[in-house]
Formats: C-alpha cells, sequence, structure tokens
C-alpha cells in the first residue's frame, strides 16, 4: 500500500477569554478603525469596541494593543467581602488583561506543518 | 533595627541643615534651673518650621539629590559642600547674630560668615510685609549672598537679619547695638534650606543602599521550573544572571543569596483560575547562601531552594538577589556592604504537552489508529494509505525562548524540562517563571517511530505563549488586582491553560477534528520529567 508521508505537527490549545460562562470574550486583534479592538464575543459575535466602551462583567476598555486589551473593573462589595474573608489583600479594582489567541510559529522540521491553534 | 537607624541618622542630617546646629547655639527649650540655661530656649526658628510643616506650606522639592562619596561628607566635606557648613556660613542664629554697629556690621564671634562682604540694606514698609496690619512703620533688614559649594550655585538671602527696634539709636550713639530674627527672616531661611535638608537626606539614604545588582534572566530563560504532577509542585533553584552596578565600587568575595517573594492564594488556583484567586499577604522564600563576588559583566547563578522550596500555585513573584561582603571604590572600603538588587518577574505558568498521534482524522471524522491493521488504514481503498500513528517519542523536550528563532538546537542539554520519552496517550506537564510579556514555546523529539509504517523522524514545533499576570499593584491611590484573563481547559483528562500536543496533521486540517480531539478516549496519562541539572 502507498502511503504519503506523515506529517506531525502541534495542536495548541488555549483559554485566553474573560467574562463568566455565560458571555465568554476573546480578543481577535486590532480593529479596522484606529483605536479599536476586534473581540469575540460568544452572545454577540464578532465586533468591534473602544476604549470607554463597558462589557458586562469584563469591565470598562482601557487599553488596546497588538498583543493585549486591559479592562478595569471595581470590585462589587460581594467580591471585597470576599477578598477580606479570605484573609487577602482587598483590591478595590480588578484589571483585566485580555490577551489575543497565540499564534503559531511558522518553522518546524521539514515534513511537519506549522501549529494549529485552538481557543477554548 | 537597621532602618531606625538609617533613620535617626538622616535625622542628624536634617539638622545640620538648621543653622543654630551648626552655630553652636543651644536650643533645646529646658527650663530646669539645674541647666543654668545652657541648654538654650526653645527654637522660634524650629517652631515657624514646624508650624508651616503642619499646615502643609512648606515647598520640600528644588534641590538634587546629593551624591557623596562618604557619609561624613554630607555633612563637612571640608570644602564647603556638606549641609552642615552651608547652614553655617550662610545663616545668622538668635545667639550668633551680627554685631558691630550699623555702618560698621561684624560677624558674630566665631563665625566668620556671614559678614559684611556683600551685606546691604533694604527698607521695607510693614504695611507691605504684614497687609492689613493697623501698625505703621518701616523695618530694616540686613541682606547677604550665599554660595552653594554642591551645587555652584549662588543667591541673595534679603533678610539674613534684622535691625531691632533699638539699633538705630544705639547705633548713632556708638553703643553695641542688637540685631533680632523674626519670621521674616525666618521665611527666607527655611526656603532655602528645607529643600536641602530634603536634597541631603535623599542623597545619604541613597548612599546607604548604592550597592545595586542587575538581574537578567538566565540563558535558558525560564527563572524557575518545576515538575507539576497530581496538582502540586514546588520549584527548589532559581536560574538567573547577575551584575554589579553599584557606581564606582566593586565587590570582593562575599555571601550570595536569593529571596523569592510571592503570594499565596485561597479560592481558587492561580495556576488554573488565575481571575478568581484570591491573593493573601506577601511570602518569601530565601535560599541558601553561597560564596561569590559580582562582576560588571552578567554572570549565570543559580541558588539553591530545596530547605525553602516555592509552591509553584502562586502569584505575583519577585526576584531579588543580596550581596553581603567587601565592597571598595577609589573612596571607600567597607568590609561589609550590601548590594541588592530585584525583579518583578511573571507568574508561574502551567504548560502541558503530549502526545495525540492515536488519532488521525478523514474527512473531518476521527479514528483511532492505535493497533489498526493496515487493510483499515486505506479508508477509500485508493491504495494509499489514510490514517497514519501512533507515533512515539523518544525523548520529549520543551523549552521557553525570546520571540525569534530558535538561539539553540533543543535537546536534552538545553531544555527547561525533559520527559524520556512520550507513547501516544501521554503527556508531560511543568511550571515555569519569566520575565517577558510573550515567548515561545519550543517542543521537540529528536526521534519519532510512526507503528504504523515503522518511519522515524525528528519533531519540532514552536507556540508564541502570553505571559501570566497575577499582581497586585497600588495606582493613583487604588490597590488593583492585575491579572490575565486566562483560564484552564480541559483536553483529554488534563486540566491546564495551555495545551500543546503533537497530533498528525490531518487533524488540523479540520476544525471537526480539532473540536473533537480534547474529548475522546482514553484520558492521557502522566508522565513524570525532570528539570535537567545543567548550567543556566
Amino acid at each position: 500500500m502507498n502511503s504519503r508521508a506523515l506529517q506531525l505537527v502541534a495542536l495548541a490549545l488555549c483559554a485566553a477569554a474573560a467574562g463568566d460562562a455565560r458571555a465568554r470574550v476573546s480578543y481577535a486583534g486590532p480593529g479596522r478603525t484606529t483605536g479599536t479592538a476586534v473581540i469575540d464575543d460568544s452572545e454577540r459575535g464578532m465586533r468591534e469596541i473602544r476604549p470607554g466602551d463597558v462589557l458586562p462583567d469584563v469591565g470598562e476598555l482601557r487599553e488596546i494593543d497588538e498583543h493585549e486589551i486591559v479592562f478595569d473593573r471595581p470590585l462589587s462589595d460581594e467580591e471585597r467581602e470576599q477578598w477580606r474573608a479570605a484573609g487577602g489583600v482587598v483590591p478595590d479594582i480588578q484589571r483585566v488583561h485580555l490577551y489575543r489567541r497565540p499564534t503559531p510559529e511558522d518553522e518546524s522540521t521539514p515534513g511537519a506543518g506549522a501549529a494549529a491553534i485552538t481557543a477554548d | 533595627m537597621t532602618f531606625r537607624s538609617l533613620g535617626q541618622v538622616i535625622h542628624v542630617v536634617q539638622d545640620a541643615a538648621q543653622p543654630q546646629h551648626t552655630r553652636n547655639d543651644s536650643h533645646a527649650g529646658v527650663t530646669c534651673p539645674y541647666t543654668f540655661g545652657l541648654l538654650g530656649p526653645a527654637s522660634l526658628f524650629e517652631e515657624y518650621v514646624e508650624g508651616k510643616a503642619i499646615s502643609g506650606k512648606l515647598n520640600y522639592s528644588g534641590y538634587p539629590t546629593v551624591d557623596l562619596p562618604k557619609p561624613r561628607d554630607f555633612w563637612d566635606t571640608e570644602d564647603g559642600r556638606g549641609v552642615a557648613e552651608f547652614s553655617n556660613r550662610s545663616f545668622v542664629t538668635v545667639r550668633t547674630n551680627f554685631t558691630g554697629t550699623p555702618n560698621d556690621v561684624q560677624p558674630a564671634p566665631g563665625f566668620p560668615s556671614p559678614n559684611a562682604g556683600g551685606a546691604r540694606l533694604f527698607k521695607e514698609d510693614v504695611q507691605t510685609l504684614m497687609p492689613g496690619t493697623t501698625l505703621t512703620g518701616v523695618m530694616t533688614f540686613i541682606g547677604t549672598p550665599w554660595s552653594d559649594s554642591y551645587t555652584g550655585a549662588g543667591g541673595y538671602n534679603t533678610r539674613t537679619s534684622t535691625y531691632s527696634l533699638f539699633t538705630s539709636d544705639l547705633g548713632r550713639r556708638g553703643s553695641p547695638v542688637e540685631y533680632s530674627l523674626n519670621t521674616f527672616n525666618y521665611e527666607n531661611a527655611q526656603q532655602i534650606l528645607i529643600p536641602r535638608a530634603v536634597g541631603y537626606s535623599a542623597g545619604l539614604l541613597n548612599h546607604f543602599f548604592r550597592g545595586t545588582l542587575e538581574i537578567a534572566a538566565p540563558d535558558r530563560y525560564a527563572y524557575l521550573v518545576s515538575p507539576y504532577s497530581n496538582g502540586e509542585g514546588t520549584f527548589t533553584k532559581l536560574m538567573l544572571k547577575v551584575r554589579n552596578t553599584t557606581s564606582g565600587a566593586e565587590t570582593g568575595t562575599g555571601t550570595l543569596l536569593a529571596i523569592v517573594r510571592y503570594r499565596a492564594a485561597s479560592a481558587s488556583s492561580p495556576l488554573l483560575y488565575p481571575g478568581y484567586a484570591i491573593l493573601r499577604e506577601p511570602s518569601y522564600a530565601i535560599s541558601a547562601p553561597q560564596s561569590g563576588s559580582l562582576t560588571r559583566d552578567f554572570q549565570p547563578l543559580t541558588f539553591d531552594f530545596a530547605a525553602s522550596p516555592i509552591p509553584v500555585d502562586v502569584a505575583d513573584v519577585s526576584v531579588m538577589v543580596a550581596f553581603r561582603g567587601p565592597l571598595s571604590s577609589s573612596e571607600y572600603t567597607e568590609k561589609d556592604a550590601i548590594v541588592f538588587g530585584g525583579k518583578d518577574v511573571y507568574e508561574p505558568q502551567l504548560i502541558n504537552f503530549g502526545n495525540s498521534s492515536d488519532y488521525d482524522c478523514y474527512q473531518d471524522a476521527l479514528y483511532y489508529v492505535v493497533d489498526r491493521p493496515s487493510s483499515q488504514r486505506d479508508l477509500n481503498q485508493d491504495g494509499r494509505q489514510d490514517l497514519f500513528g501512533p507515533v512515539q517519542e523518544i525523548g520529549a523536550y520543551v523549552r521557553l525562548q525570546p520571540y525569534g528563532p530558535p538561539t539553540v538546537p533543543l535537546g536534552a542539554q538545553t531544555a527547561n524540562y525533559a520527559l524520556p520519552g512520550l507513547f501516544w496517550a501521554q503527556y508531560g506537564s511543568f511550571v515555569s517563571v519569566q520575565d517577558q510579556d510573550g515567548y515561545r514555546f519550543e517542543y521537540a523529539s529528536p526521534d519519532t517511530v510512526d507503528a504504523s509504517t515503522g518511519g522515524h523522524r525528528s519533531f519540532f514545533t514552536a507556540v508564541n505563549l502570553p505571559r501570566s499576570i497575577n499582581r497586585i499593584v497600588e495606582r493613583d491611590g487604588q490597590t488593583v488586582h492585575e491579572v490575565g484573563a486566562y483560564s484552564a481547559v480541559s483536553y483529554r483528562g488534563s486540566s491546564a491553560p495551555f495545551h500543546i500536543n503533537m497530533v498528525n496533521d490531518n487533524v488540523i486540517r479540520s476544525q471537526t477534528c480539532i473540536n473533537g480531539l480534547p474529548y475522546v478516549s482514553p484520558a492521557f496519562t502522566e508522565v513524570a520529567g525532570s528539570v535537567p541539572d545543567t548550567a543556566n
């Protein structure tokens, strides 16, 4: 039986997403309009957002760059009490860095293709 | 005790910016008769300055942080650059005020400066000095120049001293006169002296901490690496590079040790669900001491934390290195100096890597290929094999690198973490700490064997990954929990934020197969690995 050459590649599975179980948000990259970011929102699909936009359970978009977008969200009284009860230092704000999905490198051994990336 | 002593010494530097301390003008304010007044009345200058400090009206800035080679230089360099020399030569005090007549102002006995050189009289109307007052009249100030030998700057104090009520009359009669000091003199003096008190204090503080070193990542990129097994792991070895950055001074042989600061967490694992982890107050792990010296070029060092292991499931990590031993420059030699430096690195990050070659994909369907006879591998009956694998890896190595092409071939001697090999449905798991915003994860096996063909080939791949960030910072008066938004996902029964797997390439050509692979049986089993014990 003839056979094609076997190729081995990497499958990278990562979970870079923010939000709760109902609405997960991931960062797809900078938007076409300067100063915007494209997010993949599990409830509303792909869309552009800009600094000042507020996503429920994630926070207010504060910064955008090539690799990540950053949200600020004040902790609720309930969350602050959880931190206090657990003996932790109690933050006023949670600053969330939402990374852009990891990217594969091009090079690999001869006969092997590039890695594929999939996000949860 | 060290820092209390440092504070007390700085207090003395600040005292030296008060002219009564540097012109032997006692001002203790103790009224006990047994002191015969030798301790002097309370200082009106200090009361005036304290009142301004309490009401927030003092200006502390405007003078550079002083840099002098020896501690005593901050008081006295013998050439005028010490703060005691400046306050002594530029101001008068209540009991070391000018003498002589108005036409022949003389310096106080024993204090040649300030003096009549460059002195001028300034007459100012009381109504101007004190807006709204009912008083009338003119005040006469004696102004003198000042010169700052440290900065080389000079200026003119228009209110160094003041004529008293009787100065003019007594002066006309040729009688000895007295000059006085008041809040107008004190105001001018404090404007000149307080910024210097701050600049000299900051300088002495810097001098105390002048021994500095810089930390950089090791050639092997990861500062800390640990196997991760059954949800547990500890870092027992810290690798980094260090160089001496102390200005003008070199170390001899002394003692080096490293400190790792971190925050343990509750409620959730920082490795798996960092956004839900509640971070505690910092904890510290201290390495075993080792003998050594610091060089101007980066040198690799490895610190042993076996006696004080660092849990992998922590956040807000920073590393510090301290040297204690001789420190010498052309101007001083200290036998027991401290040289210190630190670096805020990113948080421990869990990566699973494994072998999923027990499945291949054909027309969007996954096929289990273990023990699959060759007759069942040509699915379309065209005489060509359609399904491959499983594949055994003989040696499996992973390594962290900067973005870009490989810096060295990945093998047993250059890996951050190594496994003897991986069969299909097996994986390795490790935790590492690095310091860059993003990095390249490399995974290689020098020899793989396809059970279906017997063919050998090497395997190498690389993936760019983001850092793990999970720390408490203070920003604009607020406490901020800064955290990366990722969480663990399950892949064939193993849980981690990142799973890098070797698969047959047909799998990644089909999104259906990709989506199905994390849920196939059998579940992965873990293979124990090791952190190669070679130089960093």
